[in-house]
């Protein structure tokens, strides 16, 4: 053989069979990287993910179908109210001038209520003006009414003020009638304490505390000085240069002895006379004046129409 | 071919397992007849094609289509069958019987009976080759690959393909002379 026929032969070499069933073999055994499953692999999946797509495309197609019959809804029914309102538009000259004269009438009404406001309080403007009228004369007799009341007034004041001379002029007399009978109650003691000495006067106030309730009776209620100072104190702190009242007793005198002054009141010119008793002197007329003898002190009966100066001072004879 | 194939592969690549099993489909007869005809039974061509198209598989990111796709497909095949005969240690070689089968039942070329003969002694003195100049006459021969094709899948120059095949026809040639004699005495 030369190398054409060899060539030949080995050209045509037979080819084995295969066996059937390799081919679905090596089909099956395919494994690629990125394989994307086949037909036959899609089958085994869910079915609703298989479908998917085509529900999802459905869907979308459902509910753009849905929003077109919704948008066509609204849209017949704003045409409906289209129509509507042209037509009732139609009415719209008329009714803006029904609308014009109402507002106008509305006007008048406003005005005519705001004149019957103004018509009632006119009127109640002349209802004040009548009654002012009548204010001038109602002044005149108020004023003549004061007039009245003030010439009252000042006869009421004059009165109060000779009420106040009539009180002061009480209060000074309650005050001598005070000190009358504080020195009542002095005398009172001085005799007590008499008794219980042999008759004898004490020439000292103080001697008496057990004898006098209070040191109080010992200053004249019109002696203002002294009552601020000394009414208030007791006899172990009072002194007899406290007291309002003038000691008059001399250290000898007895309680028998004719009745002289053993005490006196230098404001209501009140005597304190041994026998206990109080002679009042009236200084415009005077019933009695001092008189000095043997070192006491005497009331004696004075003469008619003398002056208390005279009754201290008697002129010489 | 050429062409569909690597679109079908660059399909297959981007995860488009009708590519792949039409590729399947396309190669597969031709890489078992190689291993077939290479490894001796049915059984271990069958396992050896499934390992060559599962390598393939894999390495399919890494195929840069510097060569035609039925170049790297054999290539992949070459190493598969390597790979299984270093674990084989000694290789069985077809029988007389399988070729007379395979020839029964394949169309062939020949006329008479004188013909298939010379044929089956042809493959037989084939197998008698070493490994090298064997792998070379299946690729070029029985697997038409060019010479360039079959210099990829061996991964040597042309040339030497050239010289294998050259060492290989003086080898049956020389058979061939050897026989001859004795025909015609018969």
């Amino acid at each position: 053989m030369n190398d054409t026929t060899i060539e030949k032969l080995l050209f045509h070499a037979p080819k084995p069979l295969v066996s059937p069933d390799l081919l679905k073999r090596l089909q099956a055994d395919i494994a690629l990287p990125n394989a994307k499953p086949t037909a036959k692999a899609r089958e085994g999946q869910n079915p609703l993910r298989r479908w998917f797509p085509a529900l999802g495309f459905a869907v979308f197609m459902l509910s753009c179908a849905i929003m077109v019959a919704v948008q066509a809804s609204w849209s017949t029914k704003l045409k409906t109210e289209n129509t509507t309102l042209r037509a009732t538009t139609a009415d719209l000259p008329k009714l803006r001038e029904q609308h014009t004269a109402l507002e106008q009438a509305q006007g008048e009404h406003d005005e005519l209520v705001q004149l019957r406001k103004d018509n009632e309080e006119l009127h109640s403007l002349q209802a004040e003006v009548a009654q002012l009228r009548g204010v001038p004369e109602q002044i005149q007799q108020l004023q003549l009414e004061n007039r009245q009341l003030s010439a009252a007034a000042s006869a009421r004041i004059a009165n109060a003020v000779s009420d106040a001379a009539i009180f002061d002029e009480a209060q000074a007399r309650a005050e001598r009638i005070q000190c009358v009978n504080n020195l009542k109650q002095v005398g009172l003691a001085f005799r007590i304490w008499a008794g219980d000495h042999r008759d004898k006067f004490p020439t000292s106030l103080v001697v008496m505390s057990n004898e006098l309730s209070t040191p109080k009776i010992l200053v004249c209620p019109s002696d203002s000085a002294r009552q601020q100072q000394y009414a208030s104190l007791r006899f172990g702190e009072f002194q007899d240069n406290m007291t309002s009242y003038v000691l008059t007793v001399q250290p000898d005198d007895e309680s028998a002895n004719p009745p002289c002054i053993i005490a006196k009141c230098p404001i209501h010119h009140n005597y304190l006379l041994s026998d206990g008793s109080v002679q009042q002197v009236n200084l415009k007329n005077p019933a009695y004046r001092e008189v000095q003898k043997d070192g006491r002190w005497y009331l004696q009966a004075a003469e008619p129409g003398s002056t208390w100066n005279d009754a201290i001072n008697p002129p010489a004879k | 071919m050429s062409d569909a194939a690597d679109i079908l592969c660059e399909r297959a690549r981007k995860g488009d397992l009708f590519a792949a099993s039409e590729l399947v489909t396309l190669f597969y007869q031709r890489i078992f007849g190689y291993l077939r005809r290479l490894s001796g039974n049915d059984d271990d061509a069958a396992d050896l094609t499934q390992k060559t198209f599962a390598r393939t598989w894999q390495s399919l990111e890494s195929y840069k289509q510097r060569s035609s796709f039925s170049t790297w497909l054999h290539g992949i095949a070459h190493h598969v069958y390597l790979d299984w005969r270093r674990k084989r240690t000694l290789g069985d070689s077809q029988s007389d019987e399988w070729w007379e089968a395979q020839s029964d039942n394949t169309p062939t070329p020949f006329e008479n009976a004188a013909e298939r003969e010379t044929a089956h002694q042809l493959y037989r003195w084939v197998d008698e080759l070493d490994e090298e100049k064997k792998q070379t006459v299946h690729l070029h021969y029985y697997q038409n690959l060019t010479l360039n094709e079959t210099a990829d899948v061996l991964g040597v120059a042309a040339s030497t393909v050239k010289y294998r095949l050259r060492e290989a026809l003086d080898y049956l040639r020389r058979r061939s002379a050897e026989t001859e004699p004795e025909r015609k005495v018969v």
